[in-house]
């Protein structure tokens, strides 16, 4: 009995599947106080209460994502073809926004893949892909991920090799946690997601 | 290739196209455009079959609204034979779309929260992945919207297109959407709405009670029932489509299969126009237009004289087996002229007489059979002559052809069978209760024969008995 | 230090607290097998292990208890995040339903709130290969895959549109596992729905583009006859997991 629990609290340890409390430095915590306190709408991801791990190893809510717009997809880092083009995308919307709306914007990767993507390969993905620090690259449990694939409307099916197949869909969440925001498939130009960030920074 | 060869073949092929471009100078051909600026809002008025709705006379584009709902339901495919049937709009085929050529449409598709399933429509008139079946995919009890600009006018089908497809569209989910050239169809004094469509069910045709789907049938594409406007007898008797003499009349006509293909006739009318494939061609006097499944047509003709006008798929046994049967119904005055009615009945005597041999000997005379050879010889006239209306059973067409199986119309005066055989029959009459308005041609066959036939049925399909002999038939002759 | 652990484990998967005084619902095993997909890439088989599957869905009076226990899950408590507006449709107000319908399988539950139901009894949502596993299952036979007679009857009911007033649970037939109306009742939610990725467009789905999915690759179908799994596969593939329908409702397994 003891030995499975010490291999539980193992997996707690080296897994994504982290339990913690949400710590004080948390990469993404929100801008000021009052926004945390502002009641959150019944459509806010913020609802989600599962933690989450960052490319840093800090846990996370999406709580703490509130004030900020954000700009997230699912994808997993094995991924050979269709999340390299997503995060391609993230970018190309990232070059275009000016200094002053990315003050309020921040990107954000959830990992699909609980079982392989652990923080430090997040951190691989990050560094190779050159992401800035206004992206978070997260991952959680199995069921977690679930939740949350469900929750974003992201179909996932896991193949034999490891792999996914998967919807491709970059959303675009208010200051309040509300999508208002999917773009399905891949778009060079991203104009919609641009001009939905410059109404919400305007 | 040598470069001289190829010099020559390039500037044929140029002087080739020249001809071409000059020759195509019919400005409406292929035209397409999405410059023409949308004005205004309007929400489509959709009919059931066989109603169309009115003629577009805006000259511009608009923006129209559709709200289209699905609904699986249960219905009869004829009389005392029910189905579950899954429609656009609560009958099938589904209700009539008409829009403008450039118009947007947007399209509001609503599945009940009632269907057990998910459905979506893929529209013929779409430009774009799945004609619209992508952007549809709704859940019971939800509701998808999708925008689309209409390119191209003409007639298209729209179906549902969720998996399995065969077995959704073999359900009934189909119907028409027109869309209207710019400058406007004709103007005609009558349209109707005519949708084809083969059903497959576990019970044979005519198997009462509430008939299931059958996959393997489907698969064979081989129906219990082809119709129209999905049910046998949808345009016949008081549901029959009509019109006065002197009209022009427009069919609408679309072919949801899933399996076959419509050779579309309209007995005793020859077609004006056609439009093949619902498109912008016009073909001039046309007997049978071909309608393939996810296609269309549209039919004009004058009525010049009256009468009862068949529609049927003339692939016949549709017809008349499996229900693909519709009535135009015109009134009006007769036109002689143009179409007399029988004008003489006389005997036929070929020059030079002995070319061909009549079976004289047996009319001449008139050797008196035994009943066993009546009723072989019955037999063998029954299925040249009277199976193809009376059927192999003598149970008939329901509203066409009245049974022989336990007819009460003879079984009190059985002379009776040898009056309609010699004399014909037409006009109203009842047999076991159901009303038949037909026409049954009178037949020339030698006393012996009718003698045969009489008593063959006199003897099968539940007949009570009895037996005929020549001297009987010339007696009842007039 | 059962109980302990079984604590522990419990708050790992689920952040939110949870009340629960428990009902007995019956299992029975199903045993393992292997589960063929609809639709798969070469010949991608799915092992399931044995697992207990509640024999009938679970009931409005089932559902009841729960709420009665977690009011954040009554018709007025819920998050929209977690649930649609046609969330208990068919209950009057947050904890009353007709009573004629207390043994009745509760429907127009979201994901999220069948799988905290699950969750709360100690159990799980089925995997759609566990629950595809259990419902191939006639009254005689295992696998009654290729029996044309199970498959037309599934397939009637299909066809069928919803009855006006669901039957109790228990009313269609008791399959070889034991298991009650996994056919015939109503459509059951499983853990992985989303993973059917048909697009509703069915005709494309043998020749997905690299566009919409990351795999791609071939989907054709491995039995194309069988149309009720089509149908279960569509319906799967047209939801999504806030949607509350009239016609879905679902069952526990551990």
């Amino acid at each position: 009995m003891k030995t499975t629990i010490l291999l539980l609290l193992c997996f707690l340890m080296l897994s994504c599947n982290n339990n913690q409390e949400p710590s004080e430095k948390s990469c993404c915590k929100s801008k000021t106080k009052e926004d945390l306190h502002k009641k959150i709408s019944g459509e806010s991801i913020y609802n989600l209460a599962t933690i989450w791990t960052t490319q840093d190893n800090d846990s996370l809510q999406m709580k703490e994502f509130s004030g900020y717009i954000v700009i997230s997809a699912m994808v997993f880092t094995h991924c050979e073809s269709a999340c390299p083009r997503i995060v391609a995308d993230m970018q190309r919307i990232e070059s275009k926004l000016t200094d002053k709306e990315m003050e309020s914007v921040k990107f954000l990767l959830v990992s699909m893949d609980p079982e392989r993507d652990t923080p430090a390969r997040l951190r691989e993905f990050a560094t190779e892909h050159k992401l800035n620090d206004r992206w978070t690259l997260i991952c959680s449990s199995q069921d977690a991920t679930q939740e949350i694939a469900n929750v974003l409307g992201v179909r996932i099916k896991k193949l034999e090799d490891g792999g996914f197949d998967h919807s491709n869909i970059i959303h675009v969440f208010d200051q309040g946690g509300i999508i208002i925001r999917q773009q399905n498939g891949f778009d060079a130009e991203q104009i919609e997601i641009l001009q939905a960030i410059k109404s919400l920074t305007h | 290739m040598k470069y001289h060869q190829m010099l020559i073949k390039t500037a044929a092929l140029t002087l080739l196209f020249i001809l071409f471009i000059t020759a195509c100078k019919n400005p409406s051909q292929t035209v397409k455009s999405t410059d023409e600026p949308i004005t205004g809002e309007e929400v489509a008025v959709l009919t059931f079959a066989p109603d169309v709705p009115p003629p577009i006379t805006r000259k511009h584009a608009t923006k129209m609204i559709v709200n289209l709902e699905v609904i699986e339901k249960e219905m009869e495919m004829m009389d005392g034979v029910k189905y579950n049937f899954w429609t656009f709009g609560g009958q099938v085929p589904g209700k009539f779309i008409r829009v403008r050529e450039g118009d947007l449409v947007e399209f509001h598709l609503k599945n009940d929260p009632s269907s057990k399933l998910p459905h979506n429509i893929d529209l013929h008139a779409v430009t774009g992945p799945g004609g619209g079946a992508v952007s549809t995919f709704t859940a019971p009890g939800h509701e998808t919207q999708f925008s689309f600009t209409t390119l191209n006018p003409g007639l298209y089908i729209y179906h549902c297109a969720t998996a399995p497809v065969g077995m959704h569209i073999a359900n009934g989910m189909y119907g028409l959407i027109l869309v209207e050239p710019k400058e406007g169809l004709p103007k005609v004094d009558k349209e109707f709405y005519v949708c084809q469509g083969d059903f497959y069910t576990k019970g044979g045709y005519g198997e009462s009670g509430l008939q299931q789907f059958d996959m393997e049938k489907a698969l064979n594409e081989n129906p219990d029932y082809v119709v129209f406007n999905g049910k046998v007898g949808a345009l016949t008797e008081e549901n029959s489509l009509k019109a006065k003499v002197g009209e022009t009349v427009r069919l609408f006509v679309g072919n949801g299969g899933p399996g076959l293909v419509s050779s579309f006739h309209v007995i005793g009318e020859i077609f004006d126009n056609v439009y093949p494939e619902g498109g912008s061609a016009i073909n001039h006097h046309v007997q049978t237009t071909l309608i393939p499944p996810g296609g269309s047509a549209i039919t004009e003709f004058k009525v010049e004289v009256p009468g009862n006008f068949i529609l049927v798929d003339h692939a016949i046994f549709r017809a008349f087996n499996k229900g693909a049967l519709g009535i135009l119904k015109v009134d009006g005055p007769d036109n002689k002229t143009i179409y007399s009615g029988q004008q003489d009945d006389r005997i036929y005597q070929p020059e030079g007489g002995a070319v061909q041999t009549m079976p004289t000997a047996d009319m001449a005379t008139a050797k008196p059979l035994t009943k066993e050879e009546k009723l072989a010889n019955g037999k063998a006239l029954y299925t040249s002559i009277c199976m193809a209306c009376h059927q192999a059973d003598g149970r008939g067409i329901e509203k066409a052809f009245p049974p022989l199986e336990k007819s009460d119309y003879f079984a009190a005066n059985p002379d009776k069978i040898i009056q309609t055989i010699t004399e014909g029959l037409s006009g109203p009459v009842t047999v076991n209760g159901k009303h038949f308005d037909g026409v049954m041609p009178k037949q020339t066959m030698s006393d012996n024969q009718i003698a045969s036939v009489a008593t063959y049925v006199l003897n099968n399909f539940g007949n009570k008995g009895g037996e005929f002999d020549a001297s009987d038939v010339a007696r009842l002759r007039k | 230090m059962k109980v302990l652990l079984f604590i522990l484990a419990w708050f790992i998967g689920t952040a939110g607290v949870c009340q629960n005084k428990s009902r007995l619902v019956p299992m029975v095993l199903i045993q393992g097998g292997i589960y063929l997909p609809l639709y798969s890439k070469n010949v991608q088989e799915i092992k399931v292990n044995s697992f207990f599957m509640d024999v009938y869905p679970v009931t409005n009076a089932d559902y009841l208890a729960f709420i009665t226990d977690n009011p954040d899950w009554s018709k007025t408590g819920v998050k929209s995040l977690f649930a649609d507006s046609n969330y208990l449709n068919q209950w009057r107000s947050d904890f009353i339903f007709d009573p004629e319908t207390a043994n009745s399988p509760v429907v127009n539950i979201s994901w999220f709130a069948a799988k905290k139901f699950c969750e709360c009894q100690g159990k799980r949502l089925p995997e759609t290969a566990e629950w595809e596993l259990a419902a191939r299952a006639s009254e005689t036979k295992g696998d009654a895959g290729k029996d044309p007679a199970f498959n037309q009857w599934v397939l009637n009911w299909v066809t069928k549109p919803n009855p006006v007033t669901l039957p109790s649970v228990g009313s269609t037939f008791k399959n070889f596992f034991g298991v009650y109306d996994l056919h015939g009742l109503v459509w059951e939610w499983t853990y992985d729905f989303n993973s059917a990725l048909t697009t509703g467009e069915s005709r494309g789905n043998s020749s997905l583009d690299n566009n919409l999915f990351c795999g791609g690759g071939s989907f054709a179908s491995k039995d194309i006859t069988n149309y009720a799994s089509f149908m279960r596969y569509a319906l799967r593939s047209s939801i999504k997991a806030k949607y509350c329908i009239a016609n879905v409702g679902f069952r526990c397994v551990k």
